[in-house]
């Protein structure tokens, strides 16, 4: 069949405005409605036979319950909550619907003037999240602040956020939904995952831990089934993402920290021993590299010397290669051979350009 | 979710606030909300349509704007609050701040940490747990080494409105220089503070990466910011500020590394050997140079001289020549 896209249109507009009169009727009446008193209340409804009725009354429930309204089912008799299950067992007429208004209302939250503000800038920052679906429940969350909020917030702002807008923000977003419902059901899954280092796409599963940000862009720290261990992915390289329902629960082992993940350098992300680097370092950029080489570094009292922990050589020479005329490797040798080896080639490369 | 589910969410948390808005400019009412003026006045249409069933004359919602411009609203008082929280909303707005809860210490992670935990008593208890559980498994970095007390004096300068002077570190060039400013407001990128300011060397509204702050004091003297600065305009999600006297910069990437650039830049090409070519625009290149030579011999300027120099400068510097 085929339905023209206005009619469509039409129909969920009409859907909408029915669905909301169903709230206002809920919401009005102190008592529960039978539902003889719904279908003579709603236009809609009364020109439908009984068991139409029954099925759109039901299936308008049900987008109420997504939507998040708590609409309950109650005996007439003595206004005891039933299950649906349970009123299946009553006739039609001893069964009332209300909503439940203390669950219905959005409580006080007390926002201070200044969270308030915060907030009505987040709201004006062009939207961060790619994703559809969370742009939308971010917006709808603003709105039902906004309900708390004074009219009459300076309208100066002070505070932007980026919108982020890289080639894989789109693929990133898409894929945080998928991996927070399998962050909240503890559910393995299973994805196609392109290591960049080897440039290879191959499938995993993998029993998701925790995501972490780190300079705008999402990872997801896990143990990996296939390769046996704690692996870190950059979200926005994996694709074709499922979660793998009904499998036996896993448990995250005690011993694991999101949080040690954190303030480590490129060259410290893996999880073998580290060897430790000893760079000498120019005094008049000492601040500058103190930032760069992160907290885990152990300075020389007087900031000449600097030891780091490095677990990925080649990230590492990557770094002191950028900063080479402000820091000099002095242990180990070899790596400052290698280090020496590569500038030479660079320096005769550039000579010959 | 179907259309008519999140526009039910939307008809939902409208109500109340524009229950709260009786006899406001309706023009203030759009601009409050962010949504266009047509979009407002159908929205109105269609809350009209609706009201408490058998919709007698004092049941029906009437929403609408009178000849002074001004919103009308009557018999919505079934609407007196919003609905309350979902898991999802909450979930949304944790992803989106997660990264100004850095420095901790700074009054903007203070703010946003007291928003998130208010936001957290006012959900529903099963969903309170969910956000509970999921905020251990969320964490961020900012890669931010801006101190707290740098961000802080900054947004103290800003409210009373006092110049203030610093040390900076242009890293486009490599040079520290100081400098007076007006800070105007504040920017979020990729992990990072900036300070929006106006530049009294400049005489123009420039960005400033917080981490490369290396001094600051407060002045006395008094500065206004102008009424027509909206730091929401100022931000295009570039951060670079052309001056008009850039020059193209290419840097060629070997196939071994193209990948990460192109995921990264819009401005990057693949080519048909799988290298890549990056393409910018810039007036100095220190900074270029240095960035250049992290990917050591995967990669390389193609123009212009001046960069090209600029890596052999650096090169020929090293220590211990």
């Amino acid at each position: 069949m085929i339905i023209n896209p206005k009619k469509e249109e039409l129909m969920a507009q009409a859907k909408t405005e029915r669905l909301l009169d169903l709230v206002a009727l809920f919401l009005d009446r102190r008592y529960p409605v039978p539902k003889k008193e719904i279908r003579e209340n709603i236009p809609v409804y009364r020109g439908l036979n009984p068991e139409t009725f029954d099925r759109v009354f039901k299936r308008d429930r049900n987008d109420l319950a997504k939507a998040g309204v708590p609409i309950k089912l109650v005996k007439l008799e003595d206004s005891v909550e039933v299950t649906p299950s349970q009123a299946a067992g009553y006739r039609g007429d001893e069964i009332g619907y209300t909503i439940d208004r203390e669950e219905y209302f959005m409580p006080q939250l007390d926002l201070e003037p200044e969270e308030s503000l915060a907030l009505s800038l987040l709201g004006r920052t062009s939207p961060r999240l790619k994703d559809k679906r969370l742009a939308t429940s971010l917006t709808t969350l603003l709105q039902k602040l906004r309900c708390q909020t004074p009219a009459d917030l300076p309208s100066h702002s002070e505070l932007a956020l980026s919108p982020g807008n890289r080639p894989e923000a789109k693929t990133e977003s898409k894929n945080l939904t998928v991996l927070l419902r399998a962050l909240e059901g503890v559910t393995r899954l299973e994805c196609d995952y392109h290591s960049f280092r080897n440039d290879q796409v191959s499938r995993r599963q993998v029993e998701p831990y925790g995501l972490l940000q780190r300079a705008g862009t999402w990872y997801l720290v896990g143990f990996c089934l296939i390769r046996k261990e704690i692996r870190v992915f950059r979200v926005s390289r994996i694709s074709k993402l499922k979660l793998l329902q009904g499998g036996k629960p896993f448990k995250i082992p005690k011993d694991f920290s999101l949080a040690s993940f954190l303030g480590r350098q490129p060259w410290d992300l893996a999880l073998n021993p580290p060897r430790e680097v000893t760079l000498q370092v120019d005094p008049e950029y000492h601040w500058l590299i103190i930032q760069e080489l992160g907290q885990n570094a152990r300075w020389s009292p007087d900031g000449g010397m600097v030891t780091v922990p490095v677990r990925t050589t080649e990230p590492f020479l990557r770094w002191v290669l950028s900063q080479c005329d402000r820091v000099k490797i002095l242990k180990p040798e070899s790596l400052a051979k290698d280090l020496k080896a590569r500038l030479d080639r660079m320096a005769a490369k550039e000579a010959h350009a | 979710m179907p259309k008519s589910e999140t526009e039910l969410q939307r008809l939902l948390s409208l109500l109340p606030y524009l229950n709260r808005r009786k006899g406001y400019s309706i023009k203030a009412v759009a601009k409050e909300l962010g949504i266009p003026m047509p979009t407002l006045l159908r929205d109105l249409d269609r809350l009209s349509l609706c009201g408490v069933p058998p919709y007698g004359p004092a049941d029906l919602i009437l929403a609408s704007v009178d000849e002074e411009g001004k919103l009308y609203m009557d018999s919505a008082g079934q609407f007196k609050a919003p609905l309350h929280l979902t898991l999802q909303e909450a979930l949304a707005l944790r992803l989106a701040v997660l990264p100004l809860l850095e420095p901790k210490k700074s009054s903007y992670a203070r703010i946003f940490r007291s928003i998130l935990s208010k936001i957290n008593a006012g959900l529903l208890p099963g969903d309170r747990e969910a956000v509970d559980m999921l905020t251990r498994k969320m964490v961020a970095e900012t890669l931010d080494r801006s101190s707290a007390r740098i961000l802080d004096l900054l947004r103290q300068a800003r409210v009373d409105q006092k110049t203030v002077e610093m040390v900076y570190y242009i890293a486009s060039s490599g040079e520290l220089v100081r400098r007076r400013i007006d800070p105007y407001g504040f920017l979020h990128h990729a992990g990072q503070w900036y300070v929006v300011a106006y530049s009294h060397y400049a005489k123009d509204v420039h960005n400033y990466k917080a981490s490369r702050i290396r001094e600051i004091k407060l002045l006395s003297d008094h500065y206004e910011i102008p009424g027509r600065f909206d730091i929401t305009q100022y931000h295009t999600g570039l951060l670079f500020e052309p001056t008009g006297q850039e020059q193209e910069v290419k840097v060629w990437f070997s196939p071994n590394v193209a990948r990460w650039i192109v995921e990264a830049s819009h401005n990057a090409k693949l080519q048909k050997d799988g290298s890549a070519t990056l393409t910018l625009r810039a007036n100095r290149f220190a900074w270029i140079a240095r960035w250049v030579l992290k990917y050591g011999e995967e990669a390389k300027i193609l123009t212009p001289p001046e960069a090209k120099l600029e890596v052999q400068k650096i090169i020929n510097n090293r220590l211990n020549i």
